[in-house]
């Protein structure tokens, strides 16, 4: 596989997966533009015999995602409410209104997640891995990978009761 | 049913979810409803960076070839390759005709008359002899013409100077001068200046043609 077809295959997924961590799409750009990077470092020594491809990409996101969160504690940054950062670019302003409505009360629920739940879910729902994987690459049970999914998805439905 | 058994029904509903097949009756419709919105999220259409990284990374990425394309791309790159690539050819074509220079006969440099002074040091040892430039004439020079005119100065030798004249800079330990003397021999004369570890000279002597060039007769 060559590197463009992972970046085509992969960058809407590791967007996603960072855009559940961070509110501000601009950050989020960064962040994917620094794993990608870092993915082009390694892309000649990785070796598929000793794992899929998303899980070591995702392993570079994760640190990529926790190094920003580190950083961002240092210098003591609130998060902002980005719901209305993204320009309108399509054709009906109605229906890309609500779009971007829906997807900002998502990103809020999922915000209000503890942040081991809010990787799991970002990892579940954005990576394509399953629970087994996710757990081979948290260093978690399958098992305790299935609870905090469950568990999640029920605290995100108490919070989006009737919005979504 | 308990929580670990309603979380591995949900966890299978999801799966087949996430792989296209939307359970008919789950367990759980309203958490099923929240994850089918978290599996149809996409944000990445808020990007704004992924042609331009894409455009970035695709060349590394492809090697010297797709690197070389991307920088013909540009055309200042373009020229300066092709300006280059001129050089390299010309460049030898240029070195294997020398043109011959006629170098005019200069008149003798002025001679300093030699004072007795103390023995040189062995700092004042001769140089080793240098690789020397080509000079190409068309008479032979005069074995005793000089080469450059001289300029007016004052005679060195004469000169009282104590002070060393290179001045210490920075953070360096100063030059201390322990002594300061004439020199002079059959080469010519200057001042030595004496300092804790070395001698340094400031020598006025004549310099023929052959010390500068390899004088070749045409």
């Amino acid at each position: 596989m060559e590197f463009t077809e992972l970046y085509d295959r992969y960058f809407a997924k590791v967007y996603n997966y960072v855009r559940y961590h961070v509110r501000l799409a601009a950050e989020a750009d960064d962040i994917t533009g620094r794993i990608f990077e870092a993915a082009l470092g390694g892309f000649a020594k990785f070796d598929p015999s000793r794992g899929p491809e998303q899980a070591w990409l995702f392993g570079i996101a994760r640190n990529a995602v926790a190094d920003w969160g580190r950083g961002r504690t240092r210098r003591g940054e609130v998060a902002l409410d980005a719901a209305a950062e993204r320009e309108g670019t399509d054709p009906r302003p109605e229906a890309a209104f609500e779009l971007r409505e829906r997807e900002a009360r998502l990103l809020e629920a999922v915000a209000g997640l503890d942040e081991r739940s809010r990787d799991i879910i970002a990892l579940k729902f954005s990576s394509g891995m399953n629970n087994r994987e996710i757990a081979k690459l948290t260093g978690l049970g399958e098992s305790n990978i299935g609870i905090i999914i469950y568990r999640a998805v029920k605290k995100m439905q108490a919070s989006l009761e009737g919005k979504i | 049913m308990s929580e670990q058994e309603l979380a591995e029904k949900f966890n299978r509903e999801l799966d087949s979810l996430l792989a296209g097949e939307a359970p008919a009756a789950p367990c759980d419709p309203g958490a099923m409803a929240i994850a089918s919105a978290l599996s149809d999220a996409d944000f990445s259409g808020g990007s704004r960076i992924r042609e331009e990284l894409r455009g970035r990374l695709a060349p590394e990425a492809g090697g010297i070839l797709s690197g070389l394309a991307a920088l013909l791309s540009n055309n200042y790159a373009r020229a300066a390759l092709v300006a280059a690539c001129l050089a390299v050819v010309l460049l030898p074509l240029a070195r294997r005709s020398p043109v011959p220079v006629t170098v005019p006969v200069p008149a003798p440099v002025a001679q300093t008359p030699a004072a007795p002074g103390p023995e040189i040091t062995a700092s004042s040892e001769a140089l080793s002899p240098v690789p020397r430039a080509e000079l190409w004439l068309k008479q032979p020079p005069k074995p005793d013409a000089g080469l450059f005119a001289s300029v007016p100065m004052g005679m060195l030798e004469g000169e009282k100077i104590s002070q060393f004249p290179i001045a210490a800079a920075g953070r360096g330990a100063p030059i201390a001068v322990s002594g300061v003397r004439a020199v002079s021999d059959e080469n010519g004369s200057g001042v030595a200046w004496e300092t804790e570890t070395t001698v340094f000279e400031l020598r006025r002597q004549p310099i023929a043609l052959e010390d500068l060039f390899q004088v070749i007769s045409i």
